[in-house]
C-alpha cells in the first residue's frame, strides 16, 4: 500500500472544505477512513453512490465526498439505496446513517435490507444520541444517561446493534470506534468488497452532546481526545489476546478523593493506579499490576471503593462479528429475469 | 534535515487537538498544543520535534488539515 | 404483456399494462387493497422485460425505492391506496424538491382510516394536491374506464419524464376492480427525460423555457449532489432564501406554464346546456347516465368530465360559468372539487353538490334529480 499524505486524499476525494462538523467530531474521522478504503481498493469514484439520511452522519458524504451523493429523508436512506442498487447493481452503494437515523426511525428498513441481504454497505455512526437536533435520547443511549429529553436519566435500554443486524440476516457485521482508525479502514474495505449486506457500527465522539451525556466539563480542545481515550479504555477487540493484568476500582465518593486513598492503600506493591473514564462506570481508578490478587486484597474493603471490576466487565466488544455468504438480493432478482426469459 | 515535514492547514484546522493526542499516545510525541486559540475554543497544534512519519495524525484528523509531506533533502 | 388488440381486462391490470408500455422498468410497492393486482401483474411481467419488482417493507420505503431507482435511470412507479398514500407523502415531497420523475398510483378506497378496503371513493383528491408538506404544484389524472386506466398510465409516465416530477394517477377501487374492454394499441408514444447535453450540467435549474432541468444519473461521473434540503442549482445544500424561492417558483411554474397542454377535459352535450354536471373518475359514469336521461326528457343538461384533475382546469370552468345557469358537481366525498369549482365560478352561476360516501357510487337517479331541481 503506497504511502500517501493526507493532502492526496483531500484533493482527490474531498470537496467543500472545511466540513460543517463541530471541532473534533468523529464524522470527519469516518470520512477519512472511508476515502482511504476507497482509494486502496481503487474503486472508480463515478461508481460510488453514497446515500444518507438526516442527521450529522448524513453530511459525511453529502456534500463532502466527491462521488454521487443522495441525501434523503430521515431514516429512509437504506430504502432509497435499495431502489438505486437494484436498478444499477454496478454502483458501490454506501449508506451513511446515524444511530437515530438508522436504528430509530430507520430501524424497519435496516432489518429488512439485512434480511434481503442486498449488496450495500451501511456505516452507522453511533454517537449515542440525536446530536443534530440537540442531544435527545436515541435507541442507543445507555440506560440512565442524562440527555435533553431524559433530564432524570434515560429510562430505556439501548439496542445491541450488532446482534440486531446479525439476527436480521446481515452477512457482514462489524463494530469499531473512531479511535480504531486502522481497523475501521480495513473493515470498510472488507465491507465494500463483500457481496451482500454489510453493516459497520462506529462508536463516534460527539463533543457537543456527549459533554452532557458523560458529564465532561473540559474545554473544547480537551473533549474530543478525552472521549476517544474513553472509547479506547472501554472497548476490547474480539478474538485478540487481551492483556488483563489490570482491574478497576469504582470510587464510592468523589473520584479524586478515592484515587488518593487507593494510591495510599497500594503503597509497597508493584502496582500503578490512574483515573480513567469508563463508558459504563464513569470516572474510575484503573490499577495495573502483575499481582492482582494482592491489589484486590488491599482495595476490596477500602471505604473509598464501591466495588472492584475486572478488566473486561462492562466493556464494548469490537471486531468483525459476522462474515458469511448467502444469495444476494440483486443477483436473485436477475435470476428471476432469466427465469422469466427477460434477459 | 528532517525527512518528514508536518504541514498544518490553518484554514481547515478546527483546533480539536486529536492529532496532538494520538501523536503523544501512539506516535513520536512531536506535536503539542500551541497558544493560538480558534473561535470555538480549540487550540492549533504545533510541531515541537522531528516527525517520525508514522502518520497517525493524518489518520485521526477529522478535517484533513494535517499532512505529512516527504521532503527529499 | 398483452398483445395489441381487444381484451377484456381488470382495470388495475390495464393500468399496469399501460405503465409497462410506457417503459416502466421498476416497481416498488406494498400490498394494499384495492391496488394489489397492479403489484401481482408487475411482479409477473417486469422480469419478462428485464425490469425489477421489489416488495418493500412498507409504502414509504416503496416511495423511497422508486426515487432511488429513478435517479439510477429507471422509469419507476408505485401503486397504493389511501392509507399507503398517506405514508408516502414525505417522500413524495422529496420527489417534488429533487424533481424526480416517477408515477404514484392511488387506487382510492373508502375512508377515513381503514374504512372499506374493497370499496371505492374519491376522498383523496386533496391529498393528491396538498398531501405532501411544503409548496409545489401537483399533476393528478383521473381515469373513468379500464381503457383510461391504460391510456392515463402511459400519459402519467410521459408527463413524469417531460416535467421531471412525480405524477399522481388517481384511480379508485371500482375502476380498478372492474373488467371492461381494453384496446391495446400497436404503438404508444413514449417520452424520455431531458438528459445532459455535455459534461457541464446544472441538475436543478435551467433557462430552458420549459423550466425543466436536464437530469444526470448516478454512475455517470457527474458527482451528483441530490438533497431534499434547500439547495443551489448545482444541488449543493444552501439555506439562502433566494435559492429556495427560485426553486419553489420553478417547480410550480413548470406545471402552470404547461397547464394548457396538460388540460384534459371531455365535454358531453354542453353546447346548449343550461345545467352542467362536473365530475371525474367513477362518479362521472352515473353522471353521464343522468345527463342522457335528462336529455331524453328534453332537459338541457351536459357534462364536463375532468381527466386531468390537477392542475385544476380553471379557464374551462370559468368559461362554463358564463354559459350555464347551474353547475352540479358529483363526487364520492363530502365535497372537495366543488370547493375549487365555487372558487373559480365566483358566484356567476349556481353551484350545487351531489356527494356520496360509504363506498358506493352516486346513482343515475340521484344525479338526475339534482339536474331536474337545477333546471327549475
Amino acid at each position: 500500500m503506497s504511502v500517501k499524505p493526507l493532502s492526496y486524499y483531500r484533493e482527490r476525494y474531498i470537496r467543500f472544505q472545511p466540513s460543517p462538523f463541530c471541532p473534533g467530531c468523529g464524522n470527519g474521522i469516518i470520512l477519512n477512513c472511508f476515502v482511504r478504503a476507497v482509494d486502496e481498493l481503487g474503486i472508480p469514484q463515478k461508481q460510488i453512490l453514497c446515500v444518507s439520511g438526516i442527521g450529522c452522519s448524513a453530511w459525511i458524504p453529502s456534500p463532502n465526498f466527491r462521488g454521487d451523493t443522495l441525501h434523503t429523508t430521515h431514516g429512509r436512506a437504506i430504502a432509497f439505496a435499495t431502489g438505486a442498487k437494484v436498478y444499477n447493481p454496478d454502483l458501490y452503494t454506501v449508506v451513511f446513517t446515524g444511530d437515530g437515523d438508522g436504528a430509530g426511525i430507520g430501524g424497519n428498513h435496516l432489518i429488512h435490507a439485512a434480511r434481503r441481504n442486498i449488496d450495500i454497505t451501511v456505516i452507522l455512526v453511533n454517537n449515542l444520541s440525536y446530536a443534530m437536533t440537540g442531544g435527545q435520547i436515541a435507541p442507543t443511549t445507555l440506560h440512565g444517561l442524562r440527555t435533553t429529553t431524559s433530564p432524570y436519566g434515560n429510562p430505556e435500554h439501548p439496542f445491541d446493534l450488532v446482534k440486531l443486524v446479525a439476527a436480521a440476516g446481515a452477512t457482514y457485521v462489524a463494530r469499531w470506534t473512531t479511535y480504531h482508525v486502522v481497523e475501521l479502514t480495513r473493515s470498510i474495505k472488507e465491507a465494500l468488497q463483500h457481496r451482500g449486506f454489510s453493516f459497520i457500527e462506529v462508536l463516534s465522539q460527539c463533543p457537543t452532546q456527549q459533554r452532557r451525556l458523560f458529564g465532561f466539563r473540559d474545554p473544547m480542545r480537551r473533549l474530543p481526545s478525552r472521549i476517544l481515550e474513553m472509547f479506547a479504555e472501554s472497548t476490547y477487540i474480539r478474538n485478540r489476546p487481551q492483556r488483563e493484568n489490570y482491574l478497576y476500582a469504582l470510587p464510592r465518593g468523589e473520584p479524586n478523593e478515592a484515587f488518593k486513598a487507593i494510591e495510599d492503600a497500594l503503597k509497597g506493591l508493584e502496582a500503578s493506579a490512574r483515573l480513567v473514564d469508563h463508558i459504563t462506570y464513569g470516572r474510575v481508578v484503573r490499577v495495573d499490576s502483575e499481582d492482582l490478587e494482592a491489589v484486590s486484597e488491599r482495595l476490596r474493603n477500602l471505604s473509598a471503593v464501591e466495588r472492584l471490576v475486572d478488566a473486561l466487565e462492562g466493556k464494548i466488544e469490537l471486531g468483525v462479528f459476522v462474515r458469511e455468504h448467502r444469495p444476494e438480493f440483486t443477483e436473485s432478482l436477475r435470476t428471476l429475469i432469466e427465469r422469466a426469459g427477460g434477459m | 534535515m528532517g525527512r518528514f515535514n508536518v504541514v498544518i492547514d490553518r484554514d481547515l484546522c478546527k483546533g480539536c487537538l486529536l492529532c496532538v493526542y494520538i501523536c503523544n499516545k501512539r506516535g513520536g510525541g512531536i506535536l503539542a498544543e500551541s497558544e493560538e486559540r480558534t473561535l470555538l475554543g480549540g487550540a492549533l497544534p504545533k510541531v515541537i520535534g522531528e516527525c517520525i512519519g508514522c502518520r497517525w495524525c493524518e489518520r485521526i484528523c477529522p478535517d484533513f488539515a494535517i499532512s505529512v509531506e516527504v521532503s527529499e533533502c | 404483456m398483452l398483445t395489441p388488440g381487444r381484451h377484456l381486462v381488470l382495470g388495475n391490470i390495464a393500468l399496469a399494462e399501460g405503465a409497462l408500455r410506457a417503459g416502466c422498468r421498476f416497481f416498488a410497492g406494498y400490498p394494499i387493497t384495492p391496488a394489489n393486482e397492479i403489484a401481482h401483474y408487475m411482479s409477473q411481467e417486469l422480469p419478462k422485460v428485464g425490469g425489477y419488482y421489489v416488495q418493500m417493507e412498507d409504502e414509504l420505503a416503496s416511495m423511497a425505492a422508486v426515487i432511488g431507482a429513478s435517479w439510477a435511470g429507471a422509469k419507476a412507479m408505485t401503486a397504493t391506496s389511501g392509507p399507503g398514500f398517506s405514508l408516502m407523502q414525505e417522500n413524495i415531497s422529496y420527489a417534488y424538491m429533487t424533481e424526480t420523475p416517477c408515477v404514484v398510483v392511488d387506487v382510492q378506497r373508502s375512508g377515513p382510516s381503514t374504512g372499506q378496503a374493497t370499496m371505492p371513493s374519491q376522498q383523496d383528491v386533496y391529498q393528491a394536491r396538498y398531501g405532501a408538506h411544503g409548496d409545489y404544484e401537483a399533476v393528478a389524472l383521473t381515469p373513468w374506464s379500464v381503457q383510461e386506466m391504460f391510456d392515463l398510465a402511459v400519459k402519467a409516465f410521459n408527463l413524469a419524464e417531460r416535467l421531471r416530477m412525480p405524477i399522481i394517477l388517481l384511480a379508485d377501487g371500482m375502476i380498478g376492480h372492474m373488467s371492461e374492454k381494453l384496446v391495446v394499441p400497436e404503438e404508444v408514444e413514449v417520452e424520455e427525460r431531458r438528459r445532459p447535453s455535455d459534461r457541464e450540467c446544472t441538475p436543478f435549474d435551467t433557462d430552458d423555457p420549459s423550466l425543466v432541468p436536464e437530469m444526470p444519473l448516478f454512475g455517470e461521473g457527474y458527482e451528483l449532489l441530490v438533497t431534499g434540503s434547500a439547495h443551489r442549482p448545482s444541488g449543493r445544500r444552501d439555506y439562502t432564501p433566494k435559492y429556495l424561492q427560485r426553486k419553489i417558483w420553478r417547480i410550480r411554474e413548470k406545471v402552470l406554464r404547461a397547464e394548457p397542454k396538460l388540460r384534459d377535459v371531455v365535454e358531453y352535450e354542453l353546447g346548449d346546456a343550461e345545467v352542467a354536471v362536473i365530475s371525474y373518475g367513477a362518479s362521472a359514469r352515473p353522471s353521464y347516465g343522468a345527463v342522457r336521461e335528462a336529455r331524453s326528457k328534453g332537459l338541457k343538461a351536459g357534462m364536463l368530465r375532468l381527466r386531468t384533475l390537477w392542475p385544476f382546469p380553471e379557464e374551462v370552468i370559468s368559461k362554463l360559468a358564463e354559459d350555464v345557469k347551474s353547475i352540479i358537481v358529483v363526487e364520492m366525498n363530502m365535497g372537495k372539487v366543488v370547493r375549487e369549482v365555487e372558487r373559480v365560478v365566483c358566484g356567476r352561476c349556481e353551484v350545487s353538490l351531489v356527494s356520496k360516501v360509504g363506498g358506493v357510487l352516486p346513482t343515475v337517479g340521484e344525479v338526475y334529480d339534482a339536474i331536474r331541481r337545477a333546471v327549475r
